[in-house]
C-alpha cells in the first residue's frame, strides 16, 4: 500500500488553572492512498482538533504531519476539507461559481470552457445537474453538502477531509449522502478522513476506523472496519458496534 | 401593492393640502398652495437655476460618499488586519460620530475657508462616522468559516477583501450607505446654508435659504421637495436596485 498521509506523535495542549490539558496526546495515524478513514470519538475528544491539525489549519506544540513525505504547515489545495457547517458555500456565488472557484484557481492559464465544463461535470457526479444557477440560500441543507463536496472534488485534492458533514440533515439524507460518498470512492478512488461521532456511519463508510477515547485525545485502537458498505446485515454488527460505543465512552 | 399603498397615501396628502389651501384655511404667505409649488418648480426648471443647483449639490454629495466610501473601505481593512487599531477605530467614532457637523463649521472655516473644500469636509463628517460603524459591525459579524474556506482555497490577501470581506459584510455595508447618504445630505443643507453661494449657482440649501430672502415661501417649499424627491429616487432605485443584485439575491437581506 501506499502511504499518503503520516501523523506523527502530534500533541496539543493548552493551559487550565496553570495545569496542562491535553486536546491531543501522541496522536499518531497513517491513512493509506484510496482508502476511508474515519476518526470516531464523543464529543470534545480531540476528532475535529485533529481533522484541523492534519489539514494545517491548527498549530500544534509538537509532533508533525507528512502529506507524501512533506511536512504540512498550512493549508492548502492539497488537502480540501468539507465542513458540518451547511453555511461553507458562499453565498455570494451560484453553485456553479462555487464549484468553478477552485478550478479557476488552480488552472489560471485554461479557457473558461475548461472550468465551465468541470463544474458541470462535478455537479453531475453528485446528482446535482440543473441546479448551477441556484443560490445557497435556495438549496436545502443535503443540497449544500452536495454542493461542499462537489467543490472539494473540483479542487483535485490528494486527500479530502470531512468534519462531520452529514451531521446536520436529517437521517434519509444522511443514508443518501453516505451513499454518494462511497459511489464516489468506488469511482474516482478517493483518500478521505472523516470524521464522526456515529457509529453506523462510521461502519457503513469506512475502510479503517480510528476511535478515541473520552479523555486527553489518545488513539484507542485503529480497526479494520468489515462492514464497508453494507447496513446491518451480519450478526455481529451489533457486537461490534456494542464494543466500540464501550471503547469510545470509556 | 405595497407601492400602490404608498401612491395613494401620497396623493391623499396632496388632496387634504388642495382642500386646505383652496378652503382659505392655510394662508398662502404661510404655506403655498400645490399649484403654487408646481408652478414655482416649473419655473425654475425651465427660466432659474434649478437644475444647476441639483447638479452642484448632488456633486459635492457624490463627492463627499466616494471620499467617505473609499476611507471606510481602506479602514476597515486596515481593522481587519490589526485588533489594536480596530479597537481605536471603535472609540473614535464613538467619540465623534454624535458630534453635529454645523459645530466643527468654525474650525473647517479656519482650516479651508468656505469654499466646496469645506462642504465636503462637513458631509464626509457626516456621512463617514455611521457609515464606518456599520463597516465595523460588517466585519464582527462575517462567518469565521468563510476565510477558513479561503484559507484552504489559497485565497490571496486581496481575495479575501473583495470576494470574502465585502460581499459577507454586505448588508452593513448597504445599510451603513443608506444612513450615509441621508446624513450627507443634512450635512449639505446646512453647509450651503451658512457659506452661502459656495459655486457659480449654489445649490438647493442656497436655493432654500435665497427664497427666505425674497419671501418667495413656494421657492422654499419647492426646494424641501426636490430634496425628498431626489432622496426617495435614490432609496428606491439606486439602494433598491443594488439591495435586488447583491443581498437579496444571496439571500443575506434583514
Amino acid at each position: 500500500m501506499n502511504t499518503a498521509l503520516q501523523a506523527i506523535n502530534i500533541t496539543k495542549k493548552y493551559f487550565k488553572d496553570g495545569k496542562p490539558r491535553f486536546i491531543l496526546r501522541d496522536f499518531s495515524m497513517e491513512v493509506q492512498k484510496g482508502e476511508i478513514i474515519s476518526i470516531l470519538g464523543a464529543s470534545g475528544c480531540g476528532k475535529t482538533t485533529a481533522l484541523n491539525v492534519i489539514g494545517g489549519f491548527e498549530k500544534i506544540d509538537s509532533g508533525q504531519v507528512l502529506l507524501h513525505g512533506e511536512k504540512i504547515k498550512a493549508p492548502s489545495f492539497s488537502m480540501i476539507m468539507v465542513f458540518q457547517d451547511s453555511h461553507q458555500l458562499f453565498p455570494w456565488f451560484d453553485l456553479h461559481d462555487n464549484i468553478a472557484m477552485p478550478v479557476k484557481k488552480r488552472h489560471k492559464k485554461k479557457p473558461k470552457a475548461f472550468y465551465e465544463k468541470k463544474a458541470c461535470d462535478m455537479l453531475e457526479q453528485v446528482g446535482l445537474e440543473g441546479y448551477g444557477n441556484y443560490y445557497p440560500h435556495e438549496l436545502s441543507g443535503g443540497m449544500r453538502q452536495r454542493g461542499a463536496i462537489a467543490r472539494a472534488l473540483a479542487s483535485e485534492p490528494d486527500l479530502i477531509l470531512m468534519d462531520e458533514p452529514f451531521a446536520n440533515v436529517d437521517a434519509i439524507t444522511r443514508d443518501s449522502l453516505q451513499d454518494l460518498l462511497l459511489g464516489i470512492w468506488k469511482d474516482k478512488g478517493l483518500t478521505v478522513v472523516f470524521v464522526t461521532h456515529d457509529i453506523e456511519e462510521a461502519l457503513y463508510i469506512s475502510d479503517r476506523i480510528l476511535i478515541m477515547g473520552k479523555e486527553s485525545g489518545k488513539v484507542k485502537r485503529i480497526a479494520k472496519n468489515e462492514w464497508k458498505g453494507l447496513r446491518k446485515t451480519k450478526e455481529d454488527y451489533f457486537d461490534e458496534k456494542e464494543r466500540i460505543k464501550n471503547e469510545i465512552m470509556a | 401593492m405595497k407601492r400602490l399603498r404608498g401612491l395613494a397615501a401620497a396623493l391623499l396628502l396632496l388632496a387634504l393640502w388642495q382642500v386646505g389651501s383652496a378652503s382659505g384655511r392655510l394662508d398662502p404667505m404661510v404655506f403655498p398652495s400645490p399649484a403654487n409649488v408646481a408652478e414655482s418648480l416649473a419655473n425654475g426648471f425651465v427660466e432659474g437655476d434649478l437644475p444647476l443647483q441639483i447638479l452642484f449639490s448632488l456633486e459635492l454629495i457624490g463627492k463627499g460618499l466616494l471620499i467617505s466610501g473609499l476611507l471606510a473601505i481602506i479602514t476597515g481593512y486596515a481593522c481587519m488586519e490589526m485588533d489594536g487599531f480596530r479597537k481605536i477605530v471603535a472609540t473614535i467614532v464613538t467619540l465623534i460620530h454624535p458630534l453635529p457637523g454645523v459645530a466643527l463649521l468654525p474650525l473647517v472655516i479656519l482650516w479651508v475657508g468656505t469654499g466646496k473644500a469645506a462642504i465636503i469636509i462637513i458631509i464626509v463628517h457626516g456621512a463617514f462616522w455611521p457609515l464606518m460603524q456599520n463597516v465595523l459591525s460588517g466585519i464582527a459579524s462575517i462567518p469565521y468559516i468563510y476565510f477558513k474556506v479561503g484559507d484552504n482555497y489559497g485565497f490571496s490577501t486581496r481575495e479575501k477583501i473583495f470576494r470574502i470581506s465585502i460581499p459577507a459584510s454586505a448588508p452593513f455595508i448597504i445599510a451603513g450607505f443608506k444612513i450615509a447618504w441621508a446624513r450627507a445630505w443634512r450635512a449639505l443643507i446646512s453647509a450651503e446654508m451658512i457659506f452661502g453661494a459656495a459655486g457659480l449657482a449654489g445649490g438647493i440649501g442656497w436655493a432654500i435659504y435665497k427664497s427666505r430672502v425674497f419671501m418667495d415661501i413656494a421657492g422654499i417649499v419647492s426646494g424641501l421637495f426636490i430634496i425628498m424627491l431626489i432622496g426617495i429616487t435614490v432609496e428606491k432605485f439606486v439602494f433598491g436596485f443594488i439591495e435586488k443584485r447583491t443581498v437579496e439575491k444571496w439571500g443575506m437581506a434583514e
